[in-house]
């Protein structure tokens, strides 16, 4: 339910755009995880009857957290103004129910509209059609999530080996007790060190994460490297810089420092 | 993992199977050795209706001999239990495939030329084919395949009716003209002699156009009856080879109908259709490199259309209700490896809830067929995994549960999305979860030397992040993910890794180290990418 409709300052808040069935686990997992700092909420609905008319998709909100609603269109500046997208963490973009199956559109220019109010805020949006998955990486949005692609992907991967859902879901619930993937900052003093060392380092130092692969600038563009090779421009053996991330999988947020 | 010359040579000698433990090498092996057995057995015929060449025939049965007892030795050297291998089948087959010359030879020696008798037992090396039943079964299932397919296609039963019936009627009608010729007018017409005959009433048949005139009215009779017969004969076969032609331009650009009669085994079936079809078909493809067939079931199964054939090559369809038990019989579904139930979108008016209760209904009719098959059922709504958990087993996924909490995620930690996408796609660059036994090295070793040892495999760069614990049939019920609290006997860094246990890993491909049951494999349990 809602926690509070009140315009205090909002700092670090995740902006929501657009209201459909999947706002409720969406929020729950924002402001009920236990392994992250939660975070305040601010929904933006353009359709006052639609959201009123489906109690199921308000969510429960127990924590300290607060989530706002704003009745207006997320393309509109002083909504966003109202929503403080300024200052906010992130915004997600849902596919708005009312355009059916040509929700994309709408949705992609909302997500431009938020990254021209504030280019530093991450955007996260969901596409209906994977078709359009290629227009909209041209654009400035961060993330786009297809329900379609995720569906198909994990068909197929449960097709193969059998059981591998139960690991996604595992790995992708914010329960107490489920590991998650972290994406975090390599520490200074691991600087220059390589993928394989930093293993070993935190395998023998008993360290209560695995470290499953980095993201390093290569040719000028941030590139995901997941169990790296032994061989190849990004491989386990280079030393890595210090503006590279490391991708880790454990049940809170890494601290690498006395692992080192 | 580094293979010993012991490892590679027991790759080598095993049966070619087409699969990442399989090398080339294996395949020419097997090929040699399947070449000298059936050389070796013409050998007995040969000897048989050529005995002057008896004693090459003996120099050539010593060299196979000789090879034979080499492959033996072999075989004994590098099985995993040198004790017991002489008293396994196929070294017992081995050992009977090479006595029969031993004992000729020893005879020959002790001057008992009735030994040589003994020979005739050398055709006990046929039973050495045992061992490569595996690829001999695919080759007659792939023939056979083949044959059906190309029987349905081409019309080719019809044709072949067309031909016996006009066979039959060519034979008696050159008879009979010969018979009321040489009666009625002499031996002075055309149709008198036996085998002109025949050449005149095949032209008849088949032109439709009268060749040579008969003398006698009843043979004009006779002739006229069998030019119509040749009219109708070439009608009915531009006819067939319309259709046939009509047929093919019909499908063109669609997806290859299965034929009735051919046999499936070992395939993915796809029951019903929806826009993630052929996506999940590419996935499937990428992840199993083309090896197993590809079969869906859907009352729109012949209107597929498909963008290039190319990539559908081992992809058929079978038009039909996927809940009528014919059309399931002819899906094969008791021999398949995997089955996927699509939600279908076949009736756009059906609430969420209702295509969820056809695709469980089609669930329930697939698992009457073959209850042990590993299914993967696409579900709408949350609500329909209350009533479905009911079916230990079964894969459910409902995509709208993981995109909710993938876009938490995302939020949480930009980025991620890329990172889950790279684990659930099929690449030869992207990394992806497998299930692998602990390798026998690792059996009794702790989780944190298990980790290591993994850290440093440069050949097939892997990380294992996790241990499965679960019973055989529910793979991944009972798993942990980075083990590191102690709060139950999974969950220790020090957890020893026992014989049932499986890891979770990270890879590039499933690991060729894996010890893989071969009756999974032959059952088709096991999919492989290699």
């Amino acid at each position: 339910m809602e926690r509070s409709n009140s315009f205090e300052t909002l700092s670090g808040h995740v902006v929501i755009c657009n209201c459909n069935e999947k706002v409720k686990t969406i929020v729950e997992e924002l402001q009920n995880s236990t392994v992250q700092s939660t975070l305040d909420v601010v929904l933006i609905v353009q359709d006052h009857q639609l959201w009123n008319e489906h109690p199921r998709w308000h969510p429960i909100v127990s924590g300290t957290a607060r989530f706002i609603v704003i009745y207006g269109s997320p393309t509109d500046k002083s909504i966003l103004q109202k929503a403080q997208i300024s200052s906010a963490k992130a915004a997600i973009i849902l596919a708005d129910p009312k355009h059916g199956e040509l929700a994309d559109a709408p949705s992609s220019l909302t997500a431009i509209a938020i990254e021209r109010a504030n280019p530093q805020v991450h955007t996260v949006m969901e596409l209906l059609s994977s078709l359009n998955r290629p227009h909209i990486e041209h654009t400035e949005v961060n993330e786009i999530i297809c329900i379609g692609e995720i569906s198909e992907k994990l068909i197929a991967s449960s097709c193969i080996t059998p059981g591998v859902t139960n690991i996604f879901e595992n790995l992708l619930t914010t329960e107490d007790g489920t590991p998650q993937i972290y994406i975090n900052k390599i520490p200074h003093k691991a600087c220059h060190m390589s993928f394989r060392q930093l293993t070993k380092k935190f395998i023998l130092n008993e360290a209560p994460f695995i470290l499953i692969g980095f993201i390093a600038v290569f040719h000028s563009r941030s590139t995901i490297v997941i169990n790296p090779k032994a061989n190849g421009p990004l491989n386990k053996d280079m030393s890595l810089p210090g503006d590279t991330k490391l991708v880790t999988m454990g049940y809170q947020k890494p601290d690498f420092l006395p692992y080192l | 993992m580094k293979h010993s010359y012991k490892d590679i040579i027991h790759e080598l000698m095993e049966p070619y199977r087409g699969s990442f433990r399989s090398s080339p090498g294996s395949l020419i092996v097997d090929i040699i050795i399947v070449f000298c057995i059936l050389m070796s057995c013409l050998l007995i015929p040969l000897g048989y209706f050529f005995p002057r060449f008896d004693p090459f025939f003996w120099k050539l049965e010593i060299g196979f001999t000789i090879l034979f007892s080499l492959e033996y030795i072999i075989r004994w050297m590098v099985s995993p239990n040198p004790i017991i291998y002489p008293f396994t089948l196929f070294a017992i087959i081995d050992f009977l495939a090479i006595m029969p010359t031993l004992l000729v030879v020893h005879a020959d020696f002790i001057f008992l030329p009735v030994f040589r008798g003994l020979r005739l037992l050398r055709l006990l090396r046929l039973l050495k084919f045992m061992r490569y039943r595996l690829f001999f079964y695919r080759a007659y299932i792939r023939i056979r395949n083949w044959s059906s397919a190309l029987t349905h296609h081409y019309h080719l039963r019809q044709i072949r009716l067309l031909f016996l019936v006009t066979l039959l009627l060519w034979v008696m009608g050159s008879n009979l003209l010969y018979f009321t010729e040489t009666r009625l007018a002499g031996n002075e017409g055309p149709y008198s002699n036996y085998w002109q005959a025949y050449w005149h009433i095949i032209i008849v048949l088949i032109s439709g156009i009268e060749d040579k005139e008969p003398l006698s009215f009843l043979g004009r009779i006779e002739v006229s009856f069998f030019l119509l017969i040749g009219i109708c004969f070439a009608g009915l076969v531009t006819a067939e080879l319309v259709s046939i032609l009509v047929k093919k331009m019909n499908r063109s650009g669609k997806i290859q109908l299965k034929a009735p009669t051919s046999q499936l085994h070992h395939h993915i079936v796809i029951i019903a259709l929806n826009p993630h079809l052929f996506n999940v078909i590419k996935q499937v493809s990428a992840a199993v490199k083309g090896r197993n067939q590809i079969l869906i079931v859907s009352r729109r199964g012949d209107k597929i259309k498909i963008a290039n054939p190319k990539h559908y090559k081992k992809v058929h369809a079978l038009p039909g209700d996927p809940l009528n038990r014919s059309i399931l019989e002819q899906a094969w579904i008791n021999n398949a490896s995997r089955v996927i139930i699509l939600s279908s979108d076949n009736d756009k008016s059906d609430t969420l809830l209702e295509k969820d209760n056809r695709s469980l209904m089609k669930t329930l009719a697939a698992l009457s067929f073959n209850p042990s098959v590993d299914m993967t059922v696409e579900l709408q709504t949350t609500d329909s995994l209350k009533y479905a958990s009911n079916l230990s087993g079964i894969h459910f996924i409902v995509a709208r549960l993981f995109g909710e909490r993938l876009i938490g995620q995302a939020v949480m930690s930009p980025r991620v999305t890329e990172i889950f996408t790279s684990l659930m796609t099929y690449t030869d660059d992207s990394s992806e979860f497998y299930l692998i036994p602990v390798p026998t090295e690792l059996v009794g070793k702790t989780l944190k030397q298990a980790q290591l040892f993994f850290a440093d495999l440069d050949e097939e760069p892997m990380i294992l992040v996790g241990i499965d614990r679960s019973p055989k049939s529910f793979q991944c019920s009972n798993f942990k993910l980075n083990p590191v609290s102690d709060d139950d006997g999974l969950s220790s860094p020090g957890v020893i890794l026992g014989e049932k246990d499986k890891l979770i890993l990270i890879s590039y491909e499933f690991p060729s180290f894996a010890q893989v049951n071969k009756d999974d494999l032959w059952k088709g349990r096991i999919l492989l990418r290699r």
